[in-house]
């Protein structure tokens, strides 16, 4: 039996809550069609929450196939957030290099000299072959810095 | 001009080496960026109508069909290298694409998508030659009821998609459309579950979630994987696949260029639904239902066979009628009107040659989509030999490029990074993605056309007009056939 869908299955209890509760703040207009913008959200939270209960109730029998979760996947997370965190600040050019790089070593557990170049070889190569394709082939924008 | 004359003219048009190197041009380029995540055909076509404009309309028209068909086929390259449907029409594909990759099968796997997307693309084109009238005859009765019985239709595919733990996939499901309700209802306008955040207004986009829950949530479990090529190996020995794979799926080729075609028709279902649908109805009529999802062949087929299938699909209503099915076709007429061509029924009458000559461009885009990835196909699988050292943190700046050159938005960023870790949360404790994705597509398509409905007509309309009534059915009596069929496999195991 899995707690991890009793796990799941509670935060789907109170994610449904939480909307429907929320649903009651959604504007009703005069002119609006018979139905009206709050049924289908909560229809849709009324659903969610039956299977959440039955989620809590009755978890399946197999359980989870692969839920082993580490800290280096949090960490993982962690540094992809700071990376965008970064980005409208000092821009891509030049936080990518330094993620890619960073990510590489982080990723590799080796820090011997000649991972070192490589991770500075991956980091340069691989922002100026997104950077080509991005801004120079295709003409799209990517996050501009506010101090570079 | 004779009918005959403009064919043959088209015809030597389409063959003439300069078109054919425009064809495979754009072929190529759409492949590049149907391949980039957050990339996709529409974007791709949106970019090219000023060059399209500097070419003859003939050229411009092809270069433009061409890098569509690039566009959607490539979707599967990496949806079955690095679980990242490269398009949302590749959802499907990653399904049974992926897991073969990491069984050391990615040659066979792409080569069944390479050649299921070619026979998708012909026998759509094939349909468009034959039935265009008629097909689109069939598409204008589609009014509200008919458009929410097929997408209720759709839903069965959370089924399919679901592997054995229904309760599972029902969970993601209903949370990926209450997830599509956030934002501007399209019906009145009004915000829902904005939170005070203007961003938030204008919904959630499909491009950052799809590569949130996909990429992201892959690359997050990818990393404690340190020094082993990044997820799969591909075995040597040709891409090409096996004929047993083609001549053991022709039904299956068949009837999923068929569903993608119809699908293609009717107006904003578009490539996903298309890919999803086939999928599933490729596993109800599959004696090894229980082999879905684990790295089946006849999935990719049904995949990439519909999803091809829905260009011609969505040609044949955009050229007949002047609608857009799609995204990428309403951009193609909007190329077409810019060449002076006044598209929908007189089209046929006043432009018979350029008709043509789009029928022969798609044929020809498919026979270079197939030949170029053949080709190559095995060189680009090579990417998954490289370490994840390397390539996890590449493919993430990769992902964040695609994501933020959309809509030029950081908040697109943060809506990627919240469901890459909702999807890698749902992921590592057993619950399917896919059918997040099937209820964020067909939920909004559910709740807009019933309120319309609602509003000029009623329920009645399910049962008194005779498509809805035949999808509804269709969706009951896939629903029981389902159930039945798991039953009957679990009494079988358990004996």
């Amino acid at each position: 039996m899995s707690n991890y869908d009793r796990w799941v299955g509670l935060a789907g209890i109170a994610l449904s809550l939480g909307l429907i509760l929320s649903s009651f703040g959604i504007e009703t207009p005069e002119w609006g069609d018979v139905v009206g913008p709050k049924f289908w959200p909560r229809l849709l939270c009324t659903g969610l929450l039956a299977v959440s209960v039955f989620l809590v109730i009755k978890p399946d029998p197999e359980g989870a196939t692969d839920g082993a979760m580490e800290c280096r996947h949090f960490f993982a997370f962690g540094v992809a957030v700071l990376y965008v965190m970064a980005l409208p600040v000092f821009g891509f050019l030049i936080v990518t290099p330094v993620f890619i790089a960073f990510g590489y070593l982080a990723v590799g557990g080796n820090t011997s000299r000649r991972r070192i170049s490589e991770a500075l070889f991956a980091a340069l190569a691989g922002t100026a072959a997104i950077y080509l394709v991005f801004q120079v082939l295709l003409e799209t924008q990517l996050p501009a810095g506010q101090l570079f | 001009m004779s009918g005959d004359s403009a064919i043959f003219e088209a015809l030597a048009l389409v063959t003439s080496p300069m078109m054919l190197l425009v064809i495979g041009l754009s072929v190529v380029g759409g492949i590049i960026v149907g391949a980039i995540p957050g990339l996709t055909a529409t974007m791709a076509l949106a970019l090219l109508i000023p060059v399209s404009y500097s070419l003859p309309p003939d050229q411009g028209i092809a270069m433009m069909v061409a890098v569509y068909v690039g566009g959607i086929s490539a979707g599967a390259l990496t949806a079955i290298l690095i679980r990242m449907p490269g398009t949302p029409a590749a959802v499907a594909t990653v399904a049974d694409g992926f897991p073969m990759a990491q069984q050391g099968r990615a040659g066979q796997a792409i080569g069944n998508a390479v050649v299921a997307s070619f026979a998708g693309t012909v026998i759509s084109g094939v349909c468009l030659v034959l039935f265009a009238p008629t097909l689109a005859d069939f598409a204008v009765k589609f009014f509200f009821s008919e458009i929410v019985a097929v997408a209720i239709f759709g839903l069965t595919a959370v089924i399919a998609v679901s592997g054995k733990s229904l309760s599972r996939g029902l969970f993601t499901a209903l949370l990926g459309m209450l997830v599509a309700t956030f934002g501007m209802s399209t019906v009145d306008g009004i915000s829902r579950f904005d939170f005070g955040n203007t961003n938030l207004q204008s919904g959630i986009g499909l491009m950052p979630m799809l590569i949130g829950m996909f990429a992201v949530s892959q690359l997050m479990k990818t990393t404690s994987d340190t020094q082993r090529p990044s997820q799969v190996h591909l075995e040597s020995g040709p891409i090409y696949p096996p004929l047993g794979d083609i001549a053991g799926n022709t039904t299956n080729y068949v009837r999923s260029s068929l569903i993608g075609t119809i699908i293609g028709v009717i107006p904003s279902l578009g490539s996903g639904v298309a890919g999803l649908v086939s999928y599933a109805q490729a596993r109800n009529a599959s004696d090894t239902p229980e082999k879905f999802g684990t790295g089946h062949v006849p999935g990719i087929i049904a995949s990439e066979a519909a999803n091809n299938a829905a260009i011609g699909g969505a040609l044949i209503i955009a050229l007949t009628l002047g609608i857009p099915g799609d995204p990428p076709t309403a951009i193609l007429l909007g190329a077409l009107m810019i060449h002076g061509v006044d598209t929908g029924p007189m089209l046929f009458e006043n432009n018979s040659g350029l008709i043509y000559s789009i029928y022969f461009s798609l044929f020809a885009s498919s026979v270079l989509m197939m030949l170029f990835l053949l080709a190559f196909g095995r060189y680009i699988a090579k990417v998954t030999r490289i370490p994840n050292r390397i390539l996890s943190p590449i493919i993430f700046a990769l992902c964040v490029a695609g994501v933020f050159s959309g809509n030029n938005l950081t908040f697109d960023l943060g809506v990627m990074l919240v469901f890459g870790l909702v999807g890698f949360l749902l992921d590592r404790g057993g619950f399917p993605l896919a059918p997040f994705i099937i209820g964020f597509l067909l939920g909004p398509l559910i709740e807009d056309n019933y309120r319309r409905l609602m509003s000029i007509g009623g329920l009645d309309d399910f049962v008194t007009r005779p498509i809805s009534a035949i999808f509804i059915g269709l969706a009951v009596a896939s629903v029981l056939y389902s159930f039945w069929k798991r039953r009957a496999q679990a009494k079988a195991l358990a004996q």
